[in-house]
């Protein structure tokens, strides 16, 4: 099964229409995207790092992990509304774009992996809550690597 | 030709900001960086204010904040600030009259001065900061507008390209 409906589909809705139009707009969504980036980055460094032991060594890393749950979920949630309309305004060079699918696959690993590290942590498995942290810095840092060079092929 | 057009015209043609514009990696790899760097910085920036503010990490101190987060800041900082003046330099003829660069130059400042405000007068008191004692409203503003300035420095970072 082709995906290649969906992808048309989603560039005839009202915002793929407007923001393939409105270099403004699209430009915004951008800023929007790199903005919840940022603080999704932040996040996740802190989370990591502690769970870790590198940064926040007073403080157990799962009391930090969960005090940065709300902005970690809200970021993601802004990234992925704000990616999606990104798509929508140009749905076919994703389609046909070989880094894009990657990017996803690299994605949704790394929100696996930070699951992992939340719930080890939240388990008291700190040994666990170490290796997965590891694993999402390097995940997280491919996907915005990923990211940034699935817009220059 | 004005002076600083000159000076602009000088750091354009030196050698580094040629080879980086006419070379097909090192541009993208900068760029990537500049993203990295900035996320880095600005992503724990705002962390801290939003602790100062009382939305995140409610049972943390925000002194213990500022100085667990502090490197990867400066490490952000430090990323993001050299490859910017490398992706500078390496277009700055063409992108010195942007209006959006140029906004984002004293965007950069502002945000600039805050953080020198908050290092030198709000951190000073920050250490009494606790549950009880919630950071003054002072602190409180300058969370605030560190949190919008650094959104616009990016907003205006990404518009440099479009216009």
């Amino acid at each position: 099964m082709s995906l290649e409906p969906l992808f048309v589909w989603l560039g005839q809705t009202p915002p793929g229409v407007f923001l393939a139009k409105s270099t403004a707009a699209f430009a915004a969504t951008e800023t929007l995207h790199l903005i919840s980036l940022a603080v999704l980055a932040g996040t996740v460094l802190i989370v990591d790092l502690a769970s870790l032991r590198v940064i926040f060594r007073e403080t157990s890393p799962a009391g930090v992990a969960r005090g940065l749950n709300p902005v970690l979920i809200t970021a993601l949630g802004a990234i992925a509304v704000s990616g999606v309309l990104l798509v929508a305004a140009g749905p076919l060079k994703y389609y046909t774009n070989a880094i894009f699918p990657l990017k996803l696959a690299t994605l949704a690993l790394a929100v696996l992996v930070q699951v992992g590290v939340y719930r080890a942590l939240s388990r008291d498995e700190l040994g666990l809550a170490r290796g997965l942290a590891a694993a999402s810095l390097a995940l997280w840092f491919s996907v915005i690597i990923l990211g940034r060079w699935l817009g220059l092929i | 030709m004005s002076l600083l057009s000159t000076v602009i015209h000088a750091l354009y043609e030196s050698p580094v900001p040629t080879a980086l514009r006419e070379s097909e990696y090192a541009f993208p790899i900068i760029q990537t960086i500049h993203v990295l760097g900035v996320a880095a910085m600005a992503g724990t920036i705002a962390l801290v204010d939003l602790n100062v503010l009382g939305v995140v990490l409610k049972g943390q101190r925000p002194a213990r904040t500022v100085a667990d987060v502090l490197p990867i800041t400066w490490i952000g900082f430090a990323l993001a600030i050299l490859s910017g003046a490398a992706l500078f330099a390496a277009q700055s003829e063409k992108i010195y009259g942007n209006l959006f660069l140029q906004l984002k130059f004293a965007l950069l400042l502002v945000a600039g001065l805050n953080v020198i405000v908050f290092h030198t007068t709000t951190r000073k008191s920050i250490e009494g900061w606790s549950e009880a004692i919630a950071p003054p409203l002072s602190a409180k503003a300058s969370a605030a507008a560190s949190l919008l300035l650094w959104a616009l420095v990016i907003a205006a970072g990404r518009f440099i390209a479009y216009y």
